[in-house]
């Protein structure tokens, strides 16, 4: 039947999702959306526009107050914590870590939820958590607590602990904040590849239209709790569009190197 | 071993975890047996020891003394110092605050309170144990709630909220004593932190407990180290944050209304230990929480020796030698962050 091949291919089904932290004041209003399996989606939209609120909705950190969010073809209600963990990982924005774990011991958390209760975790986790370090370019920080490093460093640190839970969807919210321009290149080429080569499918909140340009598959702009436009980053980052949501001024023409939309600020 | 145990190659593997177990049971046995063999009548270790194999005689009088003064006191003195660190290392877990603990956020002098009326209105032991844990669990949750503010929670609001709810309840303390009669000036003494009051009942009321509520929160280590990390983290990680949080902080204020309802305030404990633990073993909490447990039970059977001995014949109460010990080392915490 057509609805087998449907949930095949939905890997998140937001389905008209509402959520508000106080009651009076919505902060998404009846938004729907789905992801598709291996596939890379940007959330853009101005500051309060609902977009961190969206990703956390997807991971259950928050419940939405009306509607429902589908992993497959089954509620994200319906998963234990430790289930969800192992195919939802969701990379938070740096919240300082006070106590002096070290960068290893950082990545190998990602491997708890594979983990049974108090057990150690095994050569396997230990492998699994190198790999990523080494992947996120972090190795050489290995045995240095978390405390002492920059914000990049950490950032890459907990996107490295995220990939160590070997999730099948990986949520990000604004990685770039603290990335230097070439560990920026870096982290989204690795994710990138993940994305097409291994079938991560990606959700990321981002700041950086151009970021969201040259590597999103489709684009979901978010205006103060709705969306506002969803499409591949051509249809959506338009002038007129960027305009209506963001209120600026912007050119829009061809990047010269991946063909995709190229958004300049009008001075 | 030493070397294994303090070379901190991260991350804890079992093998380390097993080495640093042994070397502090280790200290603990030893630090116990100095520990019933010091007082006014001083026991030889080699005495009581060859008095088991049968190879030295104890007079009556030195049994009596060890079996029916010491020994409990030394009990209560490990399930004491293990019970405030285990529950001062799990609140900072939970407030991400290497310096919450038990005395300092309150907890304690809300023990007190509770323990106070229940003797006022003589409600026995276990009554009291469990008015000592209504207080104490009260207090917790009148701090988290000042300190909470959108979600959000501030170190310096958490600590000023401690040791303001902790003000208010001392007066509370000052005002039971001044209305109430002549027993509870006594009571008071001892709530300062004493470990006289030590009898079977009392260890078999508040040990039970002590014990089992450390083994479940033992179970929950390594979420307490996703915890540490923040609750965003943990909870997409796998943790049921909410759950363990609940179950912790109210294991934690069980026992420390426990401990408070035979001991009186013993403060700084729940700093000292996991302090000096973290330094020596790294942060993981599944090395954190056995070794405060044994390393606290060794430091105030050491701070009792040291309240018997200092003034002897007199005796300083215990929690002013703890207070002595720990406030410099806040300081110095406070310093640093």
């Amino acid at each position: 039947m057509a609805g087998g091949l449907f949930s095949l291919m939905h890997c998140l089904t937001i389905d008209a999702v509402s959520f508000s932290y106080i009651r009076t004041i919505p902060i998404l209003r009846e938004v729907s959306c789905s992801v598709q399996r291996g596939e890379f989606l940007s959330l853009v939209g101005p500051n309060g526009s609902g977009k961190t609120t969206l990703l956390r909705l997807l991971d259950r950190i928050f419940l939405p107050d009306i509607g429902r969010i589908l992993l497959g073809d089954k509620p994200i209600v319906k998963f234990s914590r430790a289930e969800l963990a192992r195919r939802i990982a969701f990379v938070p924005q740096d919240g300082g870590i006070q106590f002096p774990f070290t960068v290893f011991e950082i990545v190998l958390m990602g491997r708890s939820p594979h983990t049974r209760g108090m057990a150690f975790e095994n050569a396997h986790d230990r492998a699994i958590a190198s790999e990523m370090m080494e992947k996120t370019d972090i190795s050489h920080l290995a045995n240095q607590p978390i405390t002492k490093l920059s914000g990049g460093e950490r950032q890459r640190a907990l996107i490295a602990r995220a990939l160590a839970q070997q999730p099948e969807v990986l949520l990000l919210d604004e990685p770039n904040a603290h990335l230097d321009v070439s560990h920026l290149m870096d982290i989204f080429r690795l994710i990138k590849r993940l994305n097409t080569e291994s079938g991560l499918t990606v959700v990321s909140v981002s700041h950086d239209l151009n970021l969201a340009a040259s590597y999103s598959d489709r684009v979901a702009m978010l205006k103060s709790g709705s969306l506002a436009a969803l499409g591949t980053p051509e249809e959506v980052l338009t002038e007129q569009c960027i305009r209506d949501v963001f209120q600026a001024e912007v050119l829009v023409d061809r990047h010269p190197s991946h063909h995709g939309p190229r958004i300049t600020l009008k001075t | 071993m030493l070397r294994e145990i303090l070379v901190r190659h991260s991350p804890l593997t079992p093998r380390r975890l097993a080495a640093t177990l042994t070397l502090l049971t280790i200290l603990l046995m030893a630090v116990a047996l100095a520990g019933i063999s010091v007082g006014s009548v001083s026991i030889p270790v080699g005495k009581m020891l060859g008095s088991l194999t049968g190879a030295e005689h104890l007079s009556e009088a030195e049994r009596t003394i060890l079996v029916s003064i010491r020994l409990p006191r030394l009990i209560l003195a490990m399930l004491v110092g293990a019970g405030l660190s285990v529950a001062g290392l799990v609140f900072q877990a939970l407030l991400r605050n290497p310096l919450a603990e038990p005395y300092i956020l309150g907890i304690s002098s809300g023990g007190t309170v509770g323990t106070l009326l229940a003797i006022a209105f003589s409600l026995g032991i276990v009554g009291t144990s469990l008015s000592s844990f209504a207080g104490s669990a009260l207090v917790m949750l009148l701090v988290y709630g000042i300190a909470q503010r959108r979600g959000q929670m501030d170190t310096n609001t958490l600590l000023l909220a401690g040791v303001m709810t902790g003000a208010f309840f001392n007066a509370v303390v000052l005002l039971i004593i001044a209305v109430m009669n002549q027993e509870l000036r006594n009571a008071f003494l001892w709530l300062m932190g004493n470990l006289s009051g030590a009898t079977p009942e009392a260890i078999m009321t508040v040990g039970p407990f002590v014990l089992l509520s450390s083994v479940v929160l033992l179970v929950h280590a390594k979420n307490y180290n996703l915890i540490a990390t923040g609750d965003e983290s943990a909870l997409q990680l796998g943790v049921n944050v909410r759950g363990v949080k609940r179950l912790s902080y109210l294991l934690g204020s069980l026992i420390t209304g426990l401990v408070v309802s035979v001991s009186g305030v013993v403060g700084f404990v729940g700093l000292i230990i996991p302090h000096i633990c973290r330094k020596l073993f790294g942060p993981d909490h599944r090395v954190l929480l056995p070794a405060s447990f044994l390393l606290g039970a060794t430091f105030l059977v050491l701070a009792d020796i040291l309240s018997r001995t200092v003034l002897a014949p007199a005796e300083i109460p215990v929690g002013a030698v703890t207070a002595a010990v720990g406030a410099p080392i806040f300081i110095y915490l406070l310093r640093r962050t």
